[in-house]
């Protein structure tokens, strides 16, 4: 008799190279969506867009009192909506280099890499095939197109919650006190735009459920773990949060509250913002909704229980927020901007949501009915048809604002050195551009002026608009009839009338998506 | 035990959803009752959405026009038992359409009535616009379509925005439309029944006495019936519809005749003379010359909705060389030819009679098309040898011919519903009847004795005037009447003298050259009130005896 022994020798491990191409292999998708995020992001161009000449040269007077003490000029933290020690003079740095695009570059690795914690965030809930639609849905939204162009705190802050997002998720089976690795990046997203702070909550309430939705068996204990880590996560942000505002100052605490907290509510009909949202995010959360649907009647044990349900609904439920805040402000100033932060966390649950209408986790399953088999062309199809439509609206709206490139280069050749005084409709562009030949404190605005006249008689507003001009107090006068028109109305009528005091040098165009939009340039005579 | 071990080894291998399929609890009561009538479940859907979609704004969108106010006198004539029109009847057009507005006319009542009776009048189209879309998805069912295509048809029918626009309006062609959906239903009825094919006739008879352009689709219905009949049985069933079809529009012309009106003559109307004047009716150009007024009416349905139009020609042609759709594909391509005929008289309404013939086209081409992609072959791999890992990973990654249906339906409906949405939105958000609405309102209030003045005015305010206690025809008086019918010009021996108030709107003031006693009254006329400006808008002459004016 004769005993046959089988031995079952361990497969080798693979090589280093070879688990980096296997790596690499694994994340195609990803690396295809990115690309898909830069190339569909270049197709937007445009000059300066106010705010963004405003932060980044907002960080080059921050950046100069750090370093050599030059005054700023400005009381920037009193009505910047992030601290403008934080983002715009990261901005500076890169800009000074670079240039602007430069600084939108960086703007698109923050988006870049909130997509990757989107793809990680979701493949860590829902799987790989929910990742690559999620990834895909939000790399391709308005939103985040419009700030992977845009050299504002708004793509830094997205970044940021999308790393503590991940990083409260990625911890939930590991040791509870690894979730206070998420304080930092919040307590910053927070510092850099203010407005993060409405998603913090958010993050919180993910470290809780995160635990009992990615638990292998569900007991008691999981739920109070899921309490402590959300306790000690919250508790760390609001402590540095609290010590934040402590070092800040006043200023910044003033800025806080005229800028976010109490910001001057306006009188947009809540359609008009309901409409806006649709547009630029409805779709992702309806997709979040049906992900709802989809992971509470999953046929795993897992998806019978309240956790993950109660974490797509708490994730699908943040899109909401932006418009909720807003319509209750009556104001849609930023929203395009602000409902992106809502979709980072809507995207994971709508890549679950759009990946199982298309039965994506059945990929690769031989032997299932037809009827039964997954249809990528489904989720391909919507990814591929709310791309067409992110671009249809994005377009516009990046183009929305002048080419100031025309208006600059004429004025280029008009400033010289010295004490001069420029009164400038919208002056943070020309500000920005012409910086290294005209100051801070040369710049003024159609937005407010006081003057004093040869009286002694302090005027404001209009009559000081007139006095100055009779006295042919301002070097140049650019006008676009922008948000000030009625007053710019009333100073070409004075200047007009200034007997000669003025001469119109140009009248420059500057082309939007709605129209070309005239730079009037006047010189004094 | 041996049976145990084989329960428990098909048990393993039977496929995990099959299982819980097997498993699942029985469905409750009202769970199986809808399984068991899916295409009825359907159909009450659709239609809610449909007249909810229609339903909506549906008196301010779109403006009032002189048919829907001539219809409507007509129907009032026939409830009020003043004949068959409020003026002499000089056979226009065959009267069912209107009498069936005259039956549907308590339906306004039940509502608020405004000052513009036209307005809230059109609330009686919603029933046949139902009726409409649920014969579009059963006729849908009956060409041997599936549930989605059915499905598709009927949302083209009833929500494109050209049919949003026109479905809504009182218009004839809406009436017939839906008799000739029924015939073509009938037609194609699966049992085959002989009276089925008889009912076919009667409801062809009423549609095209509801509006007689109908009668172009008679080869395209007799080809349905051809089909739906059993060919031992064809003959009679062809003898019998034949046979209703005549026999109830006959009747036509036995009105005609027991009425003396069948031959012209002198001093009075006729039905032959009518159909001399409309054969020689001025046609309205060429439908592809640029200017012409058939050119106009087509680019105005293209501005309401291209996609139905030209997604509809092309597949009503495609669909000719599909068997099962070919008796719709006729009577659309007929329809579109008669459109396109040189020099003919092409009214904006008549895309009406075209529309469900178009949405059915459209969804039977595109499941055709569908059929096509999905069974020609089989699944392919994007990389056909996976030689290495690379390859092996992407070519798990099927895309197959289901994954090109899926696409292509998404990126359709995705690029076409925006569209619709924003058509639909525009019929039910917009309000172009404010001038009418305020001119009514304005008579009412200023005109104290209606019962003896005259005043001249389009249809669409014509019933308002009524409405107000102005005597209806000579009191209130069409102003076509004015200048062309007898009977009322012979009330007016001082011309325009006779006339106390013009109404002057854009249908008034487009041909006042060929009305002289109208031109007159509104030449001698000073203006007492204004409503709107621009092309729309309506002024209140009243008419100076004195010779004065302005």
């Amino acid at each position: 008799m004769t005993t046959a022994v089988e031995t079952r020798v361990p497969a080798p491990a693979p090589a280093r190279t070879s688990r980096i191409k296997l790596a690499l292999i694994d994340r195609l998708p990803l690396l295809l969506i990115l690309l898909l995020q830069v190339f569909l992001a270049y197709q937007l161009a445009n000059t300066a867009f106010e705010d963004e000449a405003l932060y980044v040269y907002a960080g080059h007077r921050e950046l100069d009192f750090l370093l050599h003490g030059t005054p700023t000029y400005d009381t920037y933290a009193s009505y910047f909506s992030g601290a403008p020690f934080l983002y715009p003079v990261a901005a500076a740095v890169v800009d000074t280099p670079f240039g602007l695009e430069g600084v939108r570059a960086l703007s698109l690795l923050a988006m870049l890499g909130a997509t990757a914690f989107v793809w990680m965030t979701a493949r860590r809930l829902y799987g790989k095939p929910a990742a690559v639609v999620a990834a895909g849905l939000f790399a391709v939204a308005a939103p985040t197109l419009f700030l992977s162009r845009l050299a504002t705190y708004d793509a830094p802050a997205v970044l940021l919650l999308a790393l503590a997002l991940w990083i409260a998720v990625r911890t939930a089976r590991g040791p509870v006190a690894l979730v206070l690795l998420a304080a930092p990046p919040l307590a910053l997203a927070a510092g850099v735009k203010y407005a993060s702070t409405l998603y913090l909550p958010t993050v919180v309430v993910v470290a809780v459920l995160a635990v009992p939705a990615t638990a292998a068996v569900i007991r008691r204990r999981v739920w109070l773990r899921g309490a402590v880590r959300g306790l000690l996560l919250g508790g760390a942000v609001a402590g540095l949060i609290a010590l934040g505002l402590d070092l800040a100052g006043p200023q910044l605490r003033a800025g806080l509250s005229q800028t976010t907290v109490n910001r001057a509510a306006g009188a947009e009909p809540v359609s008009n913002i309901l409409r806006l949202s649709a547009v630029w995010g409805g779709w992702v959360f309806v997709l979040g909704a049906i992900g709802c649907v989809y992971v509470a009647r999953r046929r795993t044990p897992e998806a019978r229980r309240p956790g993950p349900v109660l974490l797509a609904a708490a994730l699908t439920g943040t899109a909401l927020l932006a418009t909720a805040y807003q319509a209750h402000l009556g104001t849609s100033v930023s929203l395009h901007k602000h409902i992106g932060f809502g979709l980072l966390f809507a995207a994971p649950v709508a890549g679950a949501g759009l990946a199982g209408l298309a039965r994506l986790d059945r990929l690769g399953t031989a032997g299932l009915r037809p009827a039964l088999r997954a249809v990528p062309g489904l989720a391909l199809g919507v990814c591929v048809l709310l791309a067409f439509y992110a671009n249809h609206v994005v377009g516009p709206m990046y183009e929305g604002w002048p080419d100031s490139s025309g208006m600059v280069a004429a004025l280029r050749p008009l400033v010289q050195q010295g004490p001069q005084h420029y009164l400038v409709e919208e002056n943070e562009i020309p500000r920005y551009y012409l910086g290294d030949q005209v100051q801070p404190y040369e710049w003024l605005t159609t937005y407010f002026f006081q003057y004093t006249d040869k009286t002694g008689k302090s005027l404001v507003g209009l009559p000081a608009y007139q006095a100055a001009i009779n006295d042919r107090y301002f070097d140049l006068v650019v006008l676009d009839f922008g948000p000030t028109a009625p007053v710019d109305a009333q100073i070409t009528t004075a200047l007009k009338g200034s007997g000669g005091g003025y001469h119109l040098v140009a009248k420059v165009p500057g082309k939007t998506s709605h129209g070309v939009q005239y730079y009037s340039i006047w010189q004094r005579s | 035990m041996d049976a145990m071990t084989v329960v428990i080894e098909q048990r393993t291998e039977q496929d995990p959803n099959e299982f819980e399929e097997a498993v699942a609890p029985a469905p409750a009561r009202l769970t199986r009752f809808l399984a068991g009538h899916i295409d009825a479940v359907i159909v009450v859907a659709l239609v809610i959405a449909i007249v909810a979609v229609q339903a909506v704004n549906i008196g301010n969108f779109p403006t009032v026009s002189d048919d829907e106010g001539t219809y409507l006198a007509q129907a009032w004539a026939i409830q009020h038992g003043h004949g068959l029109a409020h003026y002499s009847y000089w056979y226009d057009h065959p009267p069912l359409g209107w009498i069936q507005i005259a039956m549907l006319s308590w339906i306004p009542a039940l509502f608020d009535h405004g000052s513009q009776v036209v307005m809230h009048a059109r609330v009686i189209m919603l029933p046949v616009t139902a009726a409409g879309s649920a014969l579009v998805y059963l006729l849908a069912r009956r060409l041997d379509l599936p549930r989605w295509a059915a499905a598709l048809a009927t949302v083209v029918f009833g929500l494109s925005p050209l049919s949003v626009t026109m479905q809504r309006e009182i218009y004839l062609d809406n009436f017939a439309v839906v008799w000739m959906l029924a015939a073509f239903v009938l037609a194609l009825s699966p049992r085959r029944h002989l009276w089925h094919h008889i009912a076919a006739g009667l409801c062809a008879a009423v549609s095209v006495l509801s509006k007689e352009t109908m009668v172009v689709v008679a080869p395209a219905l007799l080809m349905a019936v051809w089909r739906g009949s059993d060919r031992a049985t064809r003959k009679f069933s062809m003898v019998g519809f034949a046979a209703a079809f005549s026999l109830i529009g006959v009747q036509y012309v036995l009105y005609a005749v027991l009425k003396g009106e069948l031959l012209p003559g002198a001093n009075h109307n006729s039905l032959i003379g009518a159909v001399q004047y409309q054969l020689g009716r001025g046609g309205s150009g060429f439908i592809l010359q640029r200017g012409s007024v058939s050119n106009m009416t087509m680019h105005w349905w293209l501005v309401r909705d291209p996609i139905l139009i030209y997604a509809g020609a092309i597949a009503s042609v495609v669909a000719l060389a599909v068997r099962r759709l070919r008796p719709i594909a006729v009577a659309s391509v007929i329809l579109l030819v008669v459109a396109a005929r040189p020099n003919g008289y092409l009214p904006a309404m008549y895309v009406i009679q075209v529309i469900p013939f178009l949405a059915l086209a459209v969804a039977g081409v595109v499941h055709a098309g569908v059929r096509a992609v999905l069974t020609v072959g089989a699944h392919r791999r994007l990389v056909p040898r996976p030689d290495n890992r690379f390859f092996r990973i992407l070519s798990r990654v099927r895309f197959g011919r289901r994954d090109l249906v899926a696409f292509a339906a998404v990126i359709a409906v995705g690029l076409v519903a925006p569209f619709w949405e924003t058509g639909d939105e525009t019929a039910d958000t917009s309000t172009t009847n404010d001038n009418y609405v305020a001119a009514s309102a304005w008579v009412k209030a200023n005109i104290a004795d209606p019962a003896h003045t005259r005043i001249v005015v389009d249809d669409a305010l014509w019933p308002d005037m009524v409405d107000d206690g102005f005597q209806p025809g000579l009191g209130a008086i069409w102003f076509y009447k004015v200048d062309l019918d007898p009977a009322v010009t012979k009330t007016l021996p001082h011309g325009w003298r006779d006339l106390d108030y013009v109404v002057s709107t854009s249908i008034i003031r487009q041909d006042p050259n060929g009305l002289p006693i109208v031109r007159a009254a509104m030449t001698h006329s000073k203006v007492v009130a204004t409503f709107g400006a621009g092309d729309q808008q309506i002024q209140i002459l009243r008419v100076d005896r004195t010779g004065g004016g302005q």
